[in-house]
């Protein structure tokens, strides 16, 4: 146990080992509501089957449209990158994945995803859910499935950036599937309820300006004393009921490239806003030379 | 004497992987604070039905089972169920088995220590739990016993001995 706290690294393949005995036990668990939703499915009203169906078309005419323009965008955003000898700017792709199994623990937001390394499902993984917001991030893979850890989870924080003022700070899990806390903003900073925080892409994990959270009402407190606000902000997704998520890969050979990307954020109203989680920071952007050679034609690790 | 033997090879087992399977059931979060864990109550089953079959070491892999799947620190429920393992079976001896009230005594008791460990554990490595509502599988152990442990009870065959 001792060894497990101070080091997990070392207690990774006892970990890895059991997690596949234990993948067929969490199938079978899962079997049951697998099935529940099959037949639910297939027991579906017609009528709203159809109306869906016709729905759906709409929306994907509507989004075929939208993607083009979007791919006028891209290329137009390559050309200009290529003008100003910028690194190309980053793709993704993604997978679908089912969760089939969540933590018991408490405090701990961890869940298991039905995909694994034969997927090409690798450690500190971004994962996403409805509608493109951040869901946590893989901590643990077996050749069959993976842990990802939510971003709820007592042990996990994001940096996240307002979007209304660019102000930095650090969203660390509670525990509870419905609260993020913002530690140590600078009183007198300018929050307010019902501003959304989304992620900074300063860590070098989570790509950048993905929603992350809300400020819930009343969610900005300041205890006498406390030189420091403290901030709960309700996550954009409903952690408890989220069965579908999904996997992102990155399109680029290392993580390095992402910087230039940055650039694209109102990086001039972002200021720094605590020193003490500023080591946890990367160097800012602006530090870095603005025109370092490109490497981002590499291959790309994807999955099959 | 009486003497209980398993009614099939590796009944031990299948009850034990069917509390684990049952402990990770999804639950509503409001219900899930109620839920009991289920190989504790397997193994108090065990320990108090077929005290000579009950394998420590069985119980310590079912602990290290139950903390990859919860991603628990390692050993978290190993210790806590080889623990009870151990109490239940040094404890059954003082009882007969067919009393409620004293199995309710021991379930108490053991379920207890069982729970009072993973909350050190917790505490130590610096995961504090939900305050009094930690507390409410005590409760709900003792509920359903009864019930589970009629379940278990088709596990294994009563045989005399001469």
């Amino acid at each position: 146990m001792a060894v497990d706290y101070r080091n997990p690294a070392a207690t990774k393949p006892v970990r890895t080992g059991f997690a596949i005995v234990a993948y067929p036990l969490q199938r079978i668990v899962d079997a049951p509501f697998n099935l529940y939703t099959k037949v639910t499915g297939f027991f579906a009203n017609q009528a709203h089957l159809a109306s869906e169906n016709a729905a759906l078309k709409e929306q994907l005419r509507l989004y075929s449209v939208q993607y083009r323009d979007m791919q006028v965008l891209e290329q137009q955003n390559a050309r200009l990158r290529d003008l100003l000898k910028v690194d190309k700017r980053v793709g993704y792709t993604f997978t679908m994945a089912e969760v089939i199994a969540a933590s018991d623990e408490r405090g701990r937001q961890v869940v298991t995803l039905n995909k694994g390394s034969r997927d090409g499902v690798h450690e500190k993984q971004v994962v996403l859910a409805e509608g493109g917001n951040i869901y946590g991030q893989v901590v643990e893979v077996t050749p069959f499935s993976s842990k990802v850890m939510e971003l709820t989870d007592r042990q996990h924080a994001i940096p996240v950036r307002n979007l209304r003022t660019g102000m930095r700070a650090l969203a660390s899990g509670t525990g509870k599937a419905d609260i993020l806390e913002l530690k140590s903003i600078v009183a007198g900073s300018n929050v307010q309820d019902g501003d959304v925080f989304v992620s900074s892409g300063l860590d070098m994990l989570f790509p950048p300006d993905f929603p992350v959270a809300k400020v819930i009402a009343n969610g900005v407190q300041y205890i006498p004393g406390d030189p420091f606000a403290n901030i709960s902000a309700k996550p954009l997704i409903n952690f408890d009921n989220t069965r579908e998520v999904l996997l992102l890969w990155r399109i680029s050979p290392s993580p390095a490239e992402m910087l230039p990307a940055l650039s694209t954020t109102p990086a001039s109203a972002a200021k720094p806003v605590d020193t003490k989680n500023k080591k946890d920071e990367k160097p800012k952007k602006d530090e870095k030379p603005a025109n370092k050679p490109t490497t981002a034609n590499k291959p790309v690790e994807r999955p099959q | 004497m009486i003497e209980n033997l398993p009614r099939f090879p590796g009944a031990i087992w299948l009850t034990l992987l069917m509390g684990l399977g049952l402990n990770n059931v999804p639950l509503p979060p409001e219900w899930s604070y109620w839920r009991p864990d289920f190989v504790v109550l397997s193994l108090i089953h065990w320990a108090l039905c077929m005290r000579q079959n009950l394998n420590l070491f069985v119980a310590f892999f079912m602990g290290l089972l139950a903390d990859t799947i919860s991603y628990s620190l390692l050993g978290q429920h190993a210790l806590g169920y080889v623990l009870v393992s151990y109490l239940a079976v040094r404890l059954s001896l003082r009882m007969s088995a067919e009393a409620f009230l004293q199995q309710f005594a021991l379930i108490f008791i053991v379920v207890g220590i069982f729970m009072l460990i993973n909350l050190w554990i917790r505490g130590v490595t610096g995961n504090v739990g939900p305050g009094l509502l930690y507390w409410m599988p005590l409760l709900s152990s003792l509920l359903v016993w009864p019930i589970y442990h009629g379940i278990l009870g088709y596990f294994y065959v009563p045989r005399k001995m001469v």
